[in-house]
């Protein structure tokens, strides 16, 4: 699969137009820029490939049915796709109705995770402080994320207070934060 | 009750989607009244997002890239009934069959669309409560006490009274923010009018009471109705209780 776009590009928010348009080859040009990370986090939540394919392949199909969803104001498109990956990919594993309104999903960051180059800069200094922190607060923070797990399941789960699980969860994931506030 | 602190507590299990169903809802009613969590909760969403992003994995199998590219491609037609020129008595039988199956084939999709019109529409409302939300908490923002505005103009004019109006028409939604205002005399404030094209009285549409900046905003919810249509909008001096009918001449107008 080509790497993402260089910045050389169109813009997200300029595929995002072409879709509103009614332009397959927007679609085919995103798919190629975020499938992977798409696919990555639905394989991630779900552990099984054809499962994480018909979620993919529903987060795109959203994406060309409703355009509009995404708002470039409100953040960058590669952290909309995977947030919204991640719910629906729960949704799944749980196997329930949509829980999340995905038009809800909020992401305000200065970092410009729309540039290849800067989003892999960033990712980098994440997993970088990912790997760094303790076994507990990452095991906490992930089983959170990716498990989809309460912090009342959590803790039932190690074995630990509530208030514990809790510190660690938000430790974990303000200390994502410090990664890239450091970075900048 | 829980404390703001609890709160505080909460929101980054909350980001997370770690919280029960019942803490959750508590919280987002907290989010809904506390400006300062709620910021810290996007932030803490897109903190939340960088953990999905960090995730590394195999590229999709290609076919998943042509799978999609089909259904988009094969997005519902309705199709056409071929009707046959054979003998239509002799056929009857057949042909009644067919045309069960066809109608049966197209009430299903029509269903299926149905039920994913209405998810769409269900995502709609809760995007526009959520724009709701953030244009609501971005007024409250730039009426802090704190808050710097700044108008520039041309040089040796003063700065000039301005209020911009955003219309939401799916849901008769005004976000209104004013700036330069000069006080208003006591016991008096300005006042927003709607004036329908239709001719028919201006429709009194809230109270804009500036800061000691000259600063007023306000987000005013199903105002009107979408039938009605907007000719223009207009601000008058009235009592500061306000008035059913406009007392005064414009202070200013637009459309």
């Amino acid at each position: 699969m080509p790497a993402s776009a260089d910045i050389s590009g169109p813009s997200d928010a300029q595929l995002v137009h072409r879709l509103k348009q009614g332009d397959d080859d927007a679609l085919a040009a995103l798919f190629q820029r975020y499938g992977r990370i798409v696919y990555a986090v639905a394989l991630r939540v779900l552990g099984e490939s054809s499962a994480a394919e018909d979620v993919s392949q529903e987060i795109f199909m959203q994406l060309w049915r409703k355009p509009q969803l995404f708002d470039s104001q409100r953040g960058s498109l590669s952290a909309w796709l995977a947030v919204v990956t991640r719910h629906r990919s729960i949704d799944q594993l749980r196997k329930r109705r949509p829980q999340c309104d995905i038009e809800d999903v909020q992401l305000f960051t200065d970092i410009k995770l729309d540039e290849h180059v800067f989003r892999s800069v960033a990712m980098e200094k994440v997993r970088a402080v990912l790997g760094s922190l303790p076994h507990d607060q990452r095991s906490a923070l992930e089983m959170a994320f990716f498990d989809g797990l309460t912090h009342v399941e959590i803790a039932e789960k190690t074995s630990q207070p509530l208030g514990t699980i809790k510190t660690r969860i938000r430790t974990a994931l303000l200390a994502l934060r410090g990664a890239l506030v450091n970075a900048e | 009750m829980a404390s703001h602190e609890q709160f505080v507590e909460d929101l980054a299990l909350h980001a997370l989607g770690a919280l029960t169903p019942e803490e959750a809802a508590t919280v987002s009613v907290h989010l809904e009244q506390c400006t300062d969590c709620r910021q810290e909760f996007m932030r803490l969403s897109a903190d939340a997002a960088l953990l999905a992003l960090s995730v590394e994995g195999p590229a999709p199998p290609e076919h998943v890239l042509k799978d999609l590219l089909r259904k988009t491609s094969a997005e519902p037609r309705l199709t056409s009934i071929v009707q046959s020129r054979v003998r239509w008595w002799s056929l009857a039988p057949i042909f009644s069959t067919a045309l069960l199956a066809v109608c049966a084939i197209l009430l299903w999709q029509e269903n299926t669309d149905l039920q994913r019109e209405n998810s769409e529409q269900i995502a709609e409302m809760a995007h526009t409560r959520m724009m709701l939300q953030q244009a609501t908490h971005v007024l409250s923002e730039l009426s802090s006490p704190d808050a710097i505005h700044a108008t520039l103009v041309s040089a040796n004019q003063k700065p000039q009274p301005q209020c911009r109006i955003i219309y939401l028409r799916r849901t008769g939604t005004l976000v209104i923010a004013a700036n330069n205002l000069p006080m208003p005399p006591a016991k008096m404030a300005y006042e927003l009018w709607i004036i329908p094209l239709d001719g028919s009285a201006p429709m009194p549409a809230g109270m804009l009471r500036p800061n000691s900046n000259g600063y007023a905003s306000m987000v005013m919810k199903r105002m009107i109705g979408d039938k009605t249509i907007i000719k223009a909008f207009a601000v008058t001096m009235e009592p500061e209780t306000g008035s059913d009918k406009p007392t005064s001449t414009p202070i200013m107008s637009g459309d």
